[in-house]
């Protein structure tokens, strides 16, 4: 008995001084880093807080929700890289694809209304976003059920021959705060006048 | 050991509690005059001389401007970031995130508008007047836009913020020296590869005209622009090590890897100046 109870007392020595050094260990890597990421005087702060530029194409779910992104409106094309020709007085067609990703389960879905302005694009001396117009005026996206909306694009009468890049112009979200707006479309190819 | 644990949970806590939860490289350059206040802020950059085969996968560069607002009721105090990300594949997007106390106001990217041999990349935050703060884009990709002067543009929704004014220059509050206006390098994680360079210039502020002051250096840690509710916010959270300004001139700064660390408040460049940005040179543009 004597012997088992000197096994367990010093089992349980043993178990206090590898728990103090891993307390050590975790304590002095929490300073270095802390002192690496502020390097200022703590007396000086009461707090700091970072902001970081997002990328979108990587944002996840806690990072948008520590800076309020409830939700992330993805736009994208399954006409993405593949080249278009385009001729003066032609109208083009490009399919978009409108998903949401919730990050917070208060949003469940956004209004996308296309309003596209003169002079929100402009490739060139083409005012791209006065010849833009979209299938639907507006549309509702719910987290998990994509959209599929259809842009146009007018080429102007008096277009020059040119490689040239579009980008989806004019989507207006509701509510307007609160989610995050990605274009990850790749529209590249030429006007030939 | 019941002790022991409950220790180990509460040093763990006070680490979660300490650390911040996520921070970014980042340094930066900002206008060393006394705080003032400018009605339009802008700057340009480039990643011409980039490798994006040395862009570990996942990874991105980021050169941006951090402008902050001046009005402190509603939603506000805001700061407004407008940035051009570089990823591994030498696509470039842009984007515009403004923020207010309580979290994103407004954050909106778009990519694939140039590459890593776009001839320059330029950009422009700005009130509008009847709209609010307005971000433009204006993308060089060839030597013919430039020579033209033809850019793609890209505007970014106006938000009414209740902001008509930025700060530029430095000012004291929250007990840290805040930088109103920075023009800046960030990164998730220091691309340790002499491969890449960030080109930035044109870091100028419109007042009556376009003027620009001296030019100083700041890292990460000590990049705060805001006092919030008694709390310093910076940009990306921690310095970028092993980076450093390899070139500098008037108002221009090459950001490298080079092994050396640039540190907070080193003269980049002196005296001060200004002429209209090259893409504001087209009437109505700006």
């Amino acid at each position: 008995m004597q012997r088992k109870r000197w096994v367990h007392e010093k089992s349980g020595r043993t178990g206090y001084a590898i728990t103090a050094i891993a307390l050590l260990v975790v304590s002095v890597l929490g300073a270095v880093s802390f002192y690496q990421q502020s390097n200022v005087t703590t007396s000086e702060h009461a707090t700091t807080r970072a902001i970081p530029l997002l990328n979108l194409n990587y944002l996840n779910a806690s990072q948008a929700k520590e800076y309020g992104i409830l939700g992330l409106l993805n736009v994208s094309s399954s006409s993405s890289g593949s080249s278009f020709d385009g001729s003066p007085g032609q109208t083009l067609q490009f399919p978009l694809t409108l998903s949401l990703t919730q990050f917070d389960s208060s949003m469940q879905s956004v209004i996308v209304s296309f309003k596209p302005t003169s002079g929100q694009e402009v490739v060139g001396a083409v005012d791209v976003s006065a010849q833009l117009s979209y299938s639907n005026s507006s549309v509702i996206v719910y987290s998990g059920r994509p959209v599929t909306v259809t842009m146009y694009f007018h080429v102007p009468i008096n277009a020059v021959s040119s490689d040239f890049k579009l980008v989806p112009a004019g989507l207006l979200l509701t509510p307007p705060s609160g989610i995050a707006l990605l274009i990850d479309t790749n529209f590249e190819g030429s006007l030939t006048a | 050991m019941k002790g022991a644990t409950v220790l180990l949970l509460l040093v763990a806590f006070l680490l979660v509690g300490v650390l911040p939860v996520h921070a970014n490289p980042y340094v930066g350059s900002y206008l060393s005059n006394s705080q003032s206040t400018s009605t339009s802020n802008f700057f340009g950059t480039s990643f011409t001389s980039t490798s994006a085969s040395v862009i570990p996968s996942g990874d991105w560069i980021a050169s941006e401007m951090g402008n902050a607002g001046t009005a402190t009721t509603g939603s506000c105090p805001c700061f407004y970031q407008l940035g051009y990300i570089i990823d591994d594949t030498g696509n470039v997007a842009v984007t515009a995130q403004y923020w207010g106390p309580s979290g994103s106001l407004y954050s909106s990217q778009t990519n694939n508008v140039g590459s890593a041999s776009s001839i320059t990349l330029e950009g422009i935050t700005e009130y509008v007047s009847g709209s609010g703060i307005q971000s433009k884009a204006f993308v060089y990709n060839t030597l013919t836009q430039y020579n033209n002067n033809s850019p793609n543009s890209y505007t970014f929704t106006a938000q009414s913020t209740g902001d008509t004014q930025f700060y530029y220059g430095t000012s004291t509050g929250c007990s840290s020296t805040l930088l109103g206006y920075q023009v800046g390098v960030e990164s998730p994680t220091t691309v340790s590869s002499s491969s890449w360079y960030v080109w930035q210039n044109t870091m100028e502020v419109y007042t009556t005209s376009w003027i620009y002051q001296a030019g100083s250096s700041i890292e990460g840690n000590n990049s705060f622009f805001q006092c919030i509710s008694g709390s310093a916010h910076d940009i990306g959270g921690a310095q970028m090590s092993g980076v450093s300004a390899v070139y500098t001139a008037a108002n221009t700064v090459e950001w490298q890897y080079s092994g050396t660390t640039e540190g907070n408040n080193v003269a980049l460049w002196s005296g001060s100046g200004g002429s209209t940005p090259y893409a504001c040179q087209v009437s109505g543009r700006c």
